[in-house]
C-alpha cells in the first residue's frame, strides 16, 4: 500500500508542485500510525529528492539570479539546522497543530488568490 | 527587496525543514510581495527545498529519525509518480483537480487541528488527574 500511496503523492507533486507532502504525512501519521517526527522527517527527505526531478524541467530557464541562489544556499543550511533542532524539541501534537493551522490558512488564501 | 527575500527564505526554509509546508509559504509570500515572476519563484522554491531537505536529512539521520532504507523505499515510487504527474499535465486541465486537491488538503488540516487539540486536552486532563491523586 505504501508504494501505491507514494506513487500517488508523486503524481500530486508533479501536478501541483506543492502540498503533496501533506498527503504523505497524513497517510504516515494517521493511517500507518508512524511517529510524527519520523513521518515529517521522512516526508522532507523524500520530497526534496523528488524535487530534483522537478527542477530538471527548468533546465532551459535562464532568468535566474545567481546571487539569490547563493543567498538561498546559505540560508537553507542555517535554517534547516535550526528547523530540525526546533522540531526535535516540540511535542508531536504541537507540531501537528501548527501544521494543521498552516494548511488551513494557506489553502483559504490560495482559494482567494488562485494558484 | 533583498531584505524581504532573506526573511521570506529564512522563515520558509525553517518551516520546510520541519516538514510542515515551507514550500507553499515561500511561493505564497514571494507572490504576495511581488518579488519575482511566478516561474522564478517556483524555481527558487525548488532549489531551496532541495538544499533544505538534503541538510535536514543529514541531521535527521544523525538524530535517528529516518534511515536511508526507509527513504529509498518511498522515494522511488514518488519519483516515478512525479514523472507521470508532469506527463499528465500535458493532457488534463489541472484547474478542477486543483480545487478537489485543495479541499482534501483542507480536510487534512482540519483533522490535524482537531486531533491535536483533543490530544493536548487529554494530556492536560491526565496531568490534572495525577496531581489530584498526589
Amino acid at each position: 500500500m505504501i508504494y501505491v500511496v507514494s506513487f500517488l503523492v508523486g503524481i500530486l507533486n508533479g501536478l501541483f508542485a506543492s502540498g503533496a507532502g501533506q498527503f504523505l504525512v497524513f497517510y504516515l501519521i494517521y493511517i500507518l500510525k508512524t511517529e510524527t517526527h519520523k513521518a515529517r522527517a521522512l516526508s522532507v527527505s523524500v520530497l526534496s529528492i523528488s524535487s530534483i526531478i522537478s527542477i530538471i524541467g527548468y533546465k532551459n530557464y535562464t532568468n535566474v539570479n545567481y546571487l539569490y541562489l547563493l543567498i538561498i544556499f546559505f540560508i537553507a543550511i542555517i535554517s534547516s539546522y535550526l528547523g530540525t533542532k526546533i522540531m526535535k524539541n516540540l511535542r508531536a501534537e504541537i507540531i501537528n497543530l501548527i501544521s494543521g493551522i498552516l494548511i488551513v490558512s494557506l489553502t483559504i488564501i490560495r482559494f482567494f488568490l488562485g494558484g | 527587496m533583498i531584505f524581504k527575500f532573506v526573511i521570506i527564505a529564512f522563515v520558509s526554509s525553517v518551516i520546510a525543514s520541519m516538514g510542515i509546508g515551507g514550500g507553499s509559504i515561500f511561493i505564497l509570500l514571494s507572490s504576495l510581495f511581488n518579488l519575482f515572476p511566478y516561474k522564478e519563484v517556483k524555481f527558487y522554491n525548488l532549489f531551496m527545498f532541495i538544499i533544505t531537505g538534503f541538510i535536514a536529512t543529514i541531521f535527521n539521520i544523525k538524530n535517528k529519525k529516518v534511515n536511508l532504507k526507509e527513504i529509498i523505499k518511498i522515494v522511488l515510487p514518488v519519483i516515478f509518480g512525479s514523472m507521470f504527474g508532469i506527463f499528465l499535465l500535458k493532457f488534463i486541465d489541472d484547474n478542477i483537480l486543483r480545487s478537489i486537491f485543495y479541499i482534501i488538503i483542507m480536510f487534512f488540516g482540519i483533522y490535524e487541528i482537531i486531533s491535536s487539540l483533543i490530544k493536548i486536552k487529554n494530556a492536560k486532563d491526565n496531568k490534572k488527574r495525577k496531581e489530584a491523586l498526589l
